[in-house]
């Protein structure tokens, strides 16, 4: 097992060649089993199934006791090649989605339940390639990109994964220079071929690892949209949009044992509203957008920690449908030992439309968890948990959860077990 | 209606059984001032230390603190356990795993262990220092942990395993790595700058040792290739020696089993490994060529940090 990668469980295939009786000479493949995965059974009160609550208009939701599918990704790489300073590593990765309604649920996506299988990541990691670049990466394939989130809401800030290549960490004495190329195609309904695809690419561009101050640093990033169009989609004289997202990440790593991140992202156009990814349809309005967000763990005592994220995002379009979303939300557990554990999830999301006719939207939500995980801390799994999660929101206005719900209620309830892992 | 009200109930009594119940404490001494004050076991040397006889297949937890026998070591005075090892069935696999663990006020700490192996004289014949064992950071249901594995051929050139920690490990400290960073490797995401925490080495704590037949499987392999651990490898804790303590140069009494203890297939398919050398009788050696590079891990564990810091 190496330390630069993450090996949580290792299959010796030279074992499995010794026992089947297999030449001396079989060379050991070590390969890494690694992924994610959560599920569990939930009811709301009143009757019916599991309802998860969710501020209308808003890109997350605060997740403790609030998520209502089985997700998983279940991922296989492996160092196939390590010498004298060169490392290839594969790495691939599928993503399984169901709603957990039943025992034998398909993944074949024909149905309108949303059930499916997803291939995410297939790529290749060749480190120390490049001579005059030894720690630098070249890479292709499909791949999670340097993807950053708040894990409290399962909200994606910066996130351009997709197929591409690039190569990242190079070097540069002040900082480590990554770039790429990524791609997330759509289809664009003003062309005259609606269904043919438009291939949205992604430059990403990001510096990190700039030393700001005694345990902080900075990463700035870049990303440029744009839609690379045929020949036939050139002479449609349809202008797509193009996309630009500008971050700025500061990290705090000696934050009460844990650590704070503030962001301020700046986007205009394609890139509104998104993580990077630029949306380059024809029919996405112009605008810009201003993000800030401020998010970390800390910890309380020797037996309470605390997880809290803030988001402040304004989009303002020139269709004047934009809107204002504000997040707050905060988790604070307390360990009784390092197995169990109680959770506390408060989370408040407001989502003001630009347009002053429009409605606010408003929901609060509070969960309860008694929490059994290998370990201790915010970030220790599996964890199995029971939770109760009570929620409101202005139901004049807008159901914020399944069916479970009736229109017109403002408040819901709903209790369950759930598990989730990391490995 | 009545199983989802059923189920509430339940979780509700869940809740409130959590509440109820009180906060561990950990079982290790708040620190090692017991340590000063003890006296050593064992003015003789080497020679004279309690040994505790170990099978070719088992596995224990040795428990070092107050209770555990002292001895002045070259590298200092520490509570030590000395294992004695089979002789006649054949080569042996080794591992040791130090578990990190928290104190009162929630910091790492976990016991350094110092690994010599002895002669039948009480010679030392080799020594695997602290930073010879490998760190592993939490994974699954695994905590932060130091592992050592090495291979052993029983005899009169390698009879005793001890296990004790030293001065100069005890002013040291384990550098683990921060959950958000192990999360971040697992699920791909961009791994934050996040100051990773460091483990006070402890005279006190806990060493895990398995000893089994060199080239037996284990792993999530095992019940398919066989010779997993059989139903009475129950494992046992050891605070202190037993008072069958041998006398240097004497043969453990075990070793008047003849041949029929040894699996003949077992040693060779060591042999045929090639990742897993067989040492030469009586000559200890490092089980396999990953192992050795993995010696000093903690160079290792920087040189890593800052490839995968992105």
């Amino acid at each position: 097992m190496r330390l630069s990668r993450f090996t949580p469980f290792t299959l010796s295939t030279l074992a499995a060649a010794v026992a089947l009786g297999a030449s001396a000479s079989a060379q050991a493949v070590d390969v890494d089993f690694h992924g994610y995965a959560r599920s569990g059974v939930g009811a709301t009160a009143g009757g019916g199934d599991q309802a998860c609550f969710q501020a209308a208009g808003a890109s997350a939701k605060y997740r403790l006791g609030n998520e209502c599918e089985t997700y998983a990704e279940l991922g296989l790489g492996s160092t196939l090649y390590e010498q004298d300073g060169k490392s290839f590593y594969f790495d691939s990765l599928v993503a399984y989605v169901n709603e957990q309604g039943n025992d034998f649920e398909s993944l074949d996506s024909s149905g309108s339940d949303g059930n499916t299988i997803a291939l995410r990541q297939m790529n290749v990691q060749a480190t120390g390639v490049i001579e005059a670049l030894p720690n630098a990466t070249v890479w292709a394939g499909k791949r999670f990109y340097q993807r950053h989130d708040i894990h409290m809401n399962d909200f994606y800030y910066w996130d351009v994964s997709g197929p591409g290549g690039g190569i990242e960490n190079i070097d540069l004495g002040f900082g480590r220079l990554s770039v790429a190329w990524l791609r997330n195609s759509s289809t664009d309904e003003d062309f005259p071929d609606s269904d043919q695809n438009l291939a949205n690419d992604t430059l990403d561009i990001r510096v990190a690892g700039l030393k700001t101050n005694p345990g902080g640093e900075l990463e700035i990033g870049y990303d440029y949209g744009a839609a690379n169009l045929t020949d036939a989609q050139e002479e449609a004289d349809v202008d797509p949009e193009k996309g630009h997202l500008v971050t700025l990440e500061h990290v705090q790593g000696d934050w009460f044992g844990g650590f704070n991140k503030f962001v301020v992202q700046y986007g205009k156009d394609g890139a509104i509203g998104g993580s990077g990814r630029s949306n380059t349809a024809s029919t996405v309005p112009d605008g810009d957008m201003i993000r800030v967000i401020d998010h970390g763990q800390v910890n309380l005592s020797p037996n309470v920690d605390m997880l809290y994220a803030t988001i402040y995002e304004d989009q303002d379009l020139d269709n004047g449908q934009g809107q204002t979303w504000t997040s707050a939300g905060i988790r604070p557990t307390y360990y009784w030992s390092d197995t169990m554990s109680t959770a506390m999830e408060l989370g408040y999301d407001h989502v003001d439309p630009q347009d002053s006719s429009q409605e606010t939207a408003d929901l609060t939500k509070i969960t309860f968890a008694q929490q059994w995980s290998a370990g201790r801390g915010a970030f220790a799994r599996p964890v199995v948990r029971a939770f109760v999660t009570y929620a409101s929101w202005d139901g004049d206005v807008y159901n914020a959860a399944s069916e479970s719900i009736d229109d017109g209620e403002d408040d819901g309830l709903t209790y369950g077990l759930q598990m989730e892992a990391w490995w | 209606m009545f199983l989802p009200r059923l189920t509430l109930t339940a979780l509700c009594a869940a809740l409130l059984a959590g509440c109820a119940a009180s906060a561990e404490r950990p079982s290790t001494p708040a620190d090692d001032a017991w340590l000063t004050r003890a006296d050593d076991c064992c003015t003789a040397g080497l020679g004279d230390l309690p040994a505790t006889a170990v099978d070719a297949r088992q596995s224990l937890t040795l428990r070092f603190g107050p209770d555990t026998p002292v001895h002045a070591f070259a590298g200092g005075k520490a509570p030590f356990h000395l294992l004695a090892l089979p002789h006649r069935q054949g080569p042996l696999r080794v591992t040791l795993t130090s578990q990190v663990t928290r104190d009162a006020d929630g910091e790492p700490q976990v016991f350094a262990p110092v690994v010599v192996l002895l002669d039948a004289r009480g010679e030392v014949q080799r020594r695997f220092d602290w930073r010879e064992f490998e760190y592993h950071s939490a994974l699954g249901f695994q905590g932060d942990r130091l592992t050592l594995g090495f291979a052993v051929s029983p005899g009169t050139g390698a009879d005793r395993v001890l296990i004790t920690t030293s001065d100069e490990a005890l002013a040291a400290r384990t550098e683990l790595l921060h959950p958000a960073r192990i999360e971040a490797r697992a699920r791909h995401l961009a791994e934050p700058p996040v100051v990773n925490p460091k483990a006070a080495h402890r005279a006190s704590g806990e060493v895990r040792v398995e000893v089994r037949p060199l080239g037996e499987a284990t792993g999530i392999l095992a019940p398919l290739i066989g010779d997993d651990l059989s139903d009475d490898d129950a494992p046992s804790v050891i605070e202190a020696p037993r008072q069958t303590a041998m006398a240097a140069g004497s043969t453990p009494s075990r070793d008047a089993g003849a041949l029929e203890g040894i699996d003949f297939r077992r040693l060779i398919r060591a042999a045929l490994a090639p990742a897993m050398p067989v040492p030469a009788p009586g000559s200890p050696s490092s089980s396999s060529s990953a192992e050795r590079s993995h010696h000093a891990s903690e160079r290792r564990f920087h040189s890593a940090m800052a490839r995968r810091a992105s």
